[in-house]
């Protein structure tokens, strides 16, 4: 009925949009002619030959505007009708005598008409050379043949004017939800000039004045283009249709050729619909799980979602939840990442040339970009999964000016701990997270942007130790645009994360212990569009850190613990940055960015001294100098690099080669090989210095079969400095002196990454390889002891081979099956290389750090995803996911490790999950 | 629906433990280990020498005909001596606790050992050991504390004895033919030493405890817990407590030992470290030593747990039933391979045993499970 509703509604638009003026001069003059691309001129010399009329029109109007007809004996108004049909050009005829053939304002010959819905474009003449073309509002539906072959003019064509490059830019917006759609890929046809629109769906090209056919293309869009013709700077919204055939997220183009024609080199990026067809555990939508699956990114093993991108470590990788830092991104020890699929769109993965404009880590920058609130009407979806069960709700505030987007999530995940390895057994684990997203469209310059972000988690793993932890983010975006050619970005917000764990067990000493991690920041990003050589981004970051490393307290009366706890630690980051895309031909393309940042350790703190020249030891220890607040106890600066460069040997074909260095001024301490909820972090401090990370690579890409297949071939290679491993037996925990804990290693990371990747056709998925090494070494004996006599060691994370393959077959509509399978080699272990007697048992000997490596893992999975029907105007859309884990039931060591049994030394594999496991998962969406 | 689901899900989870076979298991090593304290005025010190040995092996190798010696920083020594294979010992050592002592050994292939000086450490008395019963069965408690509040760090060790006994008692016993045939041809009266027996066990983890983050030096910690219907507490069930105190070097080399070898095979272990103690090998530097040198006087007390203390505690012995025998070298043959006798059935004139009852040996002889001997120090 409501379908109906809007296709009345269409044809009485239609209606009014087409007023039929010659109604009132019902000239019957008949025409018969055949022309084959004629100008106007020859068009109405035609017409005139065979009529009495005199054609008004001016010729500059229609610049090289052609038209074809080829009529016999037809009335001159159906004639006329079809030459302008799909040209924003008007007729009037006035008597028996003229004919005015305008553009866009039809010269009214009779009663004023009110319902011309059209904003003149060329009428206002003396207030702007900007005009605004607004699409009528009947191309939203299906009269894009019209609007793709209508030629839009901006500009004043009169305007006197020296310049001779004009700016276009505008917004893309989704016709259906009013969102912005980011990084759509904006294209001069039969030109090398294409800009990718901002996270605000807004983007600026600057051209020499004349007539382009500009062609757009996103992520689970139709293509679509327009044609210009440029005579001054102006404005062009356009709006793209999604792909409706499931609702909203079905990939059938994506940025097909960006991958050639950016300069960003190692920049992955997944959209959500993606990431919902691979087959995950439990059948819980998990971005994390499939950015490992990309190249050049591992995971330490299945229980964690800590990511190791490039050789990096899982600290060094830059978590921006909506511009909101996430410390901690994952739920269940690890098992699932604290990001609720339902409100993520999609996710940015840079891991080698990273912008400017991000910094403070070293390996790589993974972006996640939630969705903005439907704009125009209520929808929201709810899921249930063996797991989780979730619901989220979007909609207007104000009509097409303020939307929101909520979304919630929560476990009953107990009965999980049952099956999990014996050590879980009788363990409680819950956990939630909430994620508010406000965005009010103040005016078209004006976007304000409002995120909230709560995770929680609370398990016990032997039921008499409670563990907790908790992330909360509250981040705050101002989008402004000054002009066509600057626009700026700020944002300002405060993140934390904590966690804390108790235990009542012994009432003598029962304790509750934490750590938290206070951020507030503020960035301001500027974008300058320079003119079509140059664009210029600059801006400036700051974070003010404020850490509690520990403190342990009493929990009850009769507990005797002393209550400890760690100074507070302060920190400022700043950055000051600037950048430049300049576009030396059309086929060359260089990146030059600088970013310097300062770091300064804070007061007040009592710093512990040690003896210059000596190793940082306990019995080295000088004394402390107490600093008082506000003081600069240590600074540290300096600056990063990010340059790169590409150059296309054809239009599908390009190289790219970039350099990039990074610093790292807060580091994770960790001393178990997966990411733990225990791991708490340092700043930098006198005696722990920053991290320094260089890398180098280059990269070939090549599309093939029109831009469908793509594939890359990078290489890199990346020294580490300052990175810091632990000594033996190393205490993390509520240390007053964790400096004489660590020590600073050096690491060196290379390897080469394949990806080929095609994201349309009914067959999709991708296939990535990666050879990779990462080593330490530790052979400075005045840091501490060394390790592996100073030798290069692997690290935990160290997987050289490493390979896997996402398919997803679209059989129908409504029915598609993913298949992904991956092999990687397996991680160096430390294993025991002898065994000895003490007290009381056999024991086992250690020896070289990572010296052994676990049994190499493979794992295949399966789901299938069907959905309900399709018929847009139901109540509720109805989706079911099923699926099986580890389809061949392999038994994935995690782990080995010895125990003594009898006095034999038996060693075990431990394994996550040792079988197959189905799933099932149902979301129904409103 | 869920509920079914679940089933399912319990259904295709198997076992997540396999067994592993190291890569690495033929790598020779043969460092030196070594263990025991020096008992201050505490009786007998035992230091005993070994060497690490290769991963498949089974058999501890001791280091024998080493010459072990207790160094003061005075240039003054007392030697030990090795009263069995690896084990080096001395008794009622009395030492000037203003001195400090280290440990020398000698192999017999020449290897040179040294440990660092250390000081002699107080041990505070044991000031009990408790129990308590609970759902999850007894546990035992050391209890101690120091007012000086400087102990801080506390090892125990524990010995733990308990009788059982059989689920039959005997009064009868085989007769047997004489060699070379050595059958069992009939039962006779008679009453064996195999109904009341001991058994024995020694604590095979390393108990820690610190008091270094509490206000006072006060400790109360599980150091045993048996599970309910044990056979432990049975009848009576004794445990002797060692209490040791180490300086906080020492107690992080027991830790991370402890961390290695016990606290192993979840998703967040720590990373296996190495184990660098105090004593050094002086004839080769690099060559790794396993071992803590420490001086304190062992305190040790002992406790006994009656059965009748534990009401309903539920111990039983699972044994078949007792199956009546004729008493003929035949039917004995016949019947009663594996089996003992217990009781005499039924007797004819003059007190002979015509048929007899016999039940499986570990049901009557508690001796395949323990042993007989009294122990000295059983009430």
């Amino acid at each position: 009925m409501k379908k109906y509703c809007s296709f009345m509604l269409l044809l009485v638009l239609m209606v009014i949009y087409h007023p039929k003026t010659y109604a009132q001069n019902d000239s019957v003059k008949f025409i018969t002619a055949d022309l084959n691309a004629v100008g106007i001129d020859k068009l109405a010399a035609t017409l005139e030959s065979q009529t009495s009329l005199h054609f008004y029109y001016d010729a500059a109007q229609f610049d090289s505007l052609t038209f074809s007809i080829n009529v016999k004996n037809e009335p001159l108004v159906k004639v006329l009708e079809k030459v302008f049909a799909k040209t924003d050009f008007q007729f009037s005829i006035a008597g028996l005598d003229y004919v005015f053939i305008t553009r866009g304002k039809r010269i009214n010959t009779a009663i004023p008409d009110a319902a011309i819905a059209v904003e003149p474009a060329g009428g206002n003449r003396d207030a702007n050379k900007k005009r605004t073309i607004k699409e009528p509002f009947v191309e939203k539906n299906n009269l894009k043949v019209g609007i793709e072959n209508r030629v839009f003019e901006i500009g004043d064509k009169l305007a006197p004017s020296l310049q001779n490059e004009v700016i276009l830019n505008g917004f893309i917006t989704d016709s259906k939800t009013g969102e912005n759609v980011v990084a759509a890929n904006v294209a001069v046809e039969k030109s090398t000039i294409n800009v990718i629109t901002d996270q605000y769906g807004y983007f600026s090209l600057s051209l020499p004045k004349g007539r382009y056919v500009i062609n757009i293309q996103s992520l689970g869009m139709k293509d679509t283009k327009r044609q210009v013709q440029l005579y001054g700077d102006g404005k062009l919204n356009i709006d793209m249709q999604s792909q409706i055939l499931t609702i909203r997220n079905v990939v059938i183009s994506s940025q097909k050729i960006s991958n050639v024609k950016g300069t960003q080199m190692g920049l992955q990026k997944i959209d959500i619909k993606t990431i919902k067809q691979v087959p995950v555990v439990f059948g819980e939508a998990d971005i994390l799980r499939v950015i490992t699956t990309l190249p050049g990114v591992k995971t330490v093993g299945e229980a964690s979602t800590g990511l190791n991108v490039r050789g990096g470590s899982t600290d060094q990788n830059l978590i921006l939840f909506n511009d909101a830092t996430i410390y901690n991104p994952s739920h269940f020890f690890g098992m699932f990442s604290a990001f609720n699929p339902e409100l993520v769109k999609d996710v940015e993965l840079y891991k080698s040339s990273i912008p400017a404009r991000y910094g403070g880590r070293l390996s790589s920058v993974l972006n996640i970009n939630t969705r903005e609130g439907n704009k125009k009407k209520l929808s929201g979806g709810a899921g249930i999964g063996l797991l989780t069960s979730r619901i989220n709700l979007e909609g207007p505030i104000i009509n097409d000016k303020t939307s929101f987007i909520i979304g919630a999530r929560t476990t009953y995940a107990n009965w999980l701990l049952n099956i999990l390895p014996d050590q879980y057994k009788n363990s409680k684990a819950g956990f939630y997270d909430l994620n508010l997203n406000l965005t009010h469209e103040l005016n078209k310059k004006n976007t304000f942007y409002f995120t909230g972000y709560l995770s929680k988690d609370r398990f016990n793993l032997n039921s008499d130790t409670v563990y907790g932890y908790s992330n909360t983010n509250l981040s705050l975006k101002w989008k402004h645009i000054f002009n066509n050619k600057v626009s700026s970005v700020v944002a300002g917000g405060t993140d934390q994360y904590s966690y804390n764990i108790s235990s009542n067990r012994l009432p003598l000493n029962a304790y509750k212990m934490g750590f938290d991690i206070h951020q507030t920041y503020f960035k301001a990003h500027f974008n300058y569009y320079l003119n079509n050589k140059h664009t210029i981004d600059f801006g400036l970051n700051t974070i003010y850190y404020k850490l509690n490393p520990g403190y342990f307290n009493p929990d009850g009366k009769s507990s005797l613990v002393v209550p400890d706890q760690l100074d507070a630690e302060q920190a400022l980051e700043s950055a000051l940055y600037v950048n430049d895309k300049y576009n030396v031909t059309t086929a060359f393309t260089l990146e030059g960015g600088i970013r310097y940042s300062i770091y300064n350790y804070l007061g007040p703190k009592t710093v512990n001294t040690y003896a210059p020249g000596l190793p940082i030891t306990e019995s080295n220890m000088t004394g402390t100098i107490a600093y008082e607040k506000g003081k600069f106890i240590k600074t540290y600066s300096g600056p990063e690099y990010r340059f790169s460069a590409r150059y296309a040997l054809t239009d599908s074909f390009s190289i790219k080669a970039s350099f990039n260095t990074q610093r790292q001024y807060i580091h994770m301490l960790s001393n178990t090989a997966a990411m733990a909820p225990t791991d708490i972090w340092k700043l930098s401090d006198p005696s722990i210095k920053p991290q320094y990370g260089e890398q180098v690579s280059l990269g070939l890409y090549k599309n093939f079969k029109s831009n469908t297949i793509e594939t890359s071939l990078e290489v890199y290679y990346k020294n580490m400095k300052d990175y810091l491993d632990y000594k033996s037996g190393a205490n993390l925990v509520l240390n007053h002196h964790i400096e004489t804990d660590v020590i600073a290693t050096k690491g060196k990371a290379y390897g080469v990454e394949f990806l080929i990747k095609k994201l349309t056709g009914k067959l999709n998925g991708w296939i990535s390889y990666t050879w990779s090494r990462v080593l330490l070494k530790q052979d400075d004996p005045l840091a501490g002891e060394l390790i592996n006599r100073g030798n290069y060691y692997p690290a935990n994370y160290d997987k050289p081979h490493d390979i896997t393959m996402i398919g997803n077959y679209r059989v129908s509509h409504r029915f598609s099956i993913s298949l992904n399978a991956t092999y990687s080699t397996g991680r160096p272990i430390t294993l025991p290389i002898g065994r000895f007697y003490f007290a009381g048992a056999v024991r086992t000997l250690f020896a070289d750090r990572n010296a052994y490596r676990i049994p190499d893992y493979f794992r295949a999975d399966f789901s299938m995803n069907i959905d309900g029907n399709h018929k847009i105007h139901q109540l509720t859309h109805n989706s079911w996911t099923i699926g099986v884990y580890n389809l061949t039931g392999r038994k994935n060591p995690y782990s080995v490790y010895y125990v003594s049994e009898n006095g034999v030394l038996n060693g075990y594999k431990l394994s996550i999950f040792g079988s197959a496991i189905p799933y099932v998962n149902f979301n129904i969406r409103f | 629906m869920n509920k079914l689901l679940l089933f399912l899900f319990v259904l295709v989870i198997a076992g997540c433990k396999e067994k592993f076979i190291s890569p690495a298991p033929a790598v020779v090593t043969g460092y030196l280990v070594v263990e025991g304290i020096v008992n201050n005025e505490g009786g007998t010190t035992n230091i005993k020498l070994s060497r690490t040995t290769s991963l498949n092996d089974i058999a501890n190798i001791q280091e024998s005909g080493a010459q072990v010696k207790l160094e003061d920083n005075n240039n003054s020594f007392y030697a030990l001596f090795e009263n069995s294979n690896g084990n080096y010992t001395i008794d009622n050592l009395h030492l000037d606790t203003s001195l400090t002592y280290r440990l020398s050994i000698k192999t017999s292939n020449n290897e040179d050992y040294l440990s660092d000086f250390v000081k002699i450490k107080k041990n505070p008395p044991i000031d009990s050991i408790s129990w308590e019963r609970a759902y999850d069965g007894v546990t035992i408690y050391a209890n101690t504390h120091d007012p000086l509040n400087k102990t801080l760090y506390y090892q125990w060790e524990y010995d733990e004895t308990w009788e059982f006994h059989s689920r039959y008692s005997a009064s009868v016993v085989y007769v047997t033919s004489p060699p070379p045939n050595s059958q069992n041809i009939g039962v006779v009266e008679g009453h064996p030493d195999i109904y009341k027996c001991w058994q024995f066990n020694a604590s095979g983890n390393i108990l820690l405890g610190s008091t270094a983050k509490l206000a006072q030096d006060i400790v109360h910690l599980p150091l045993i817990n048996i599970p309910p219907a044990s056979i432990k507490l049975g009848v009576l069930y004794a445990v002797l407590v060692k209490q040791y105190v180490w300086s906080k070097e020492g107690y992080e080399f027991l830790e991370r030992m402890k961390k290695n070898t016990e606290s192993v095979g979840s998703v967040f272990d720590a990373q296996p470290s190495e184990l660098n103690g105090n004593i050094h090998c002086t004839s080769n530097p690099g060559q790794p030593v396993i071992g803590f040198f420490n001086i304190c006087t062992i305190q040790q007390q002992r406790i006994f747990i009656r059965n009748a203390e534990l009401p309903d505690w539920g111990y039983l012995i699972g044994c078949g039933i007792e199956i009546e025998i004729e008493n003929n070298p035949d039917s004995i043959a016949k019947k009663a391979s594996g089996l003992l006798p217990t009781s005499p059935r039924n007797t004819g004139p003059f007190g002979s045993i015509l048929t007899f009852y016999a039940a499986p040996e570990e049901c009557v002889d508690c001796t395949k499970r323990g042993t007989n001997v009294k122990p000295t120090y059983w009430p």
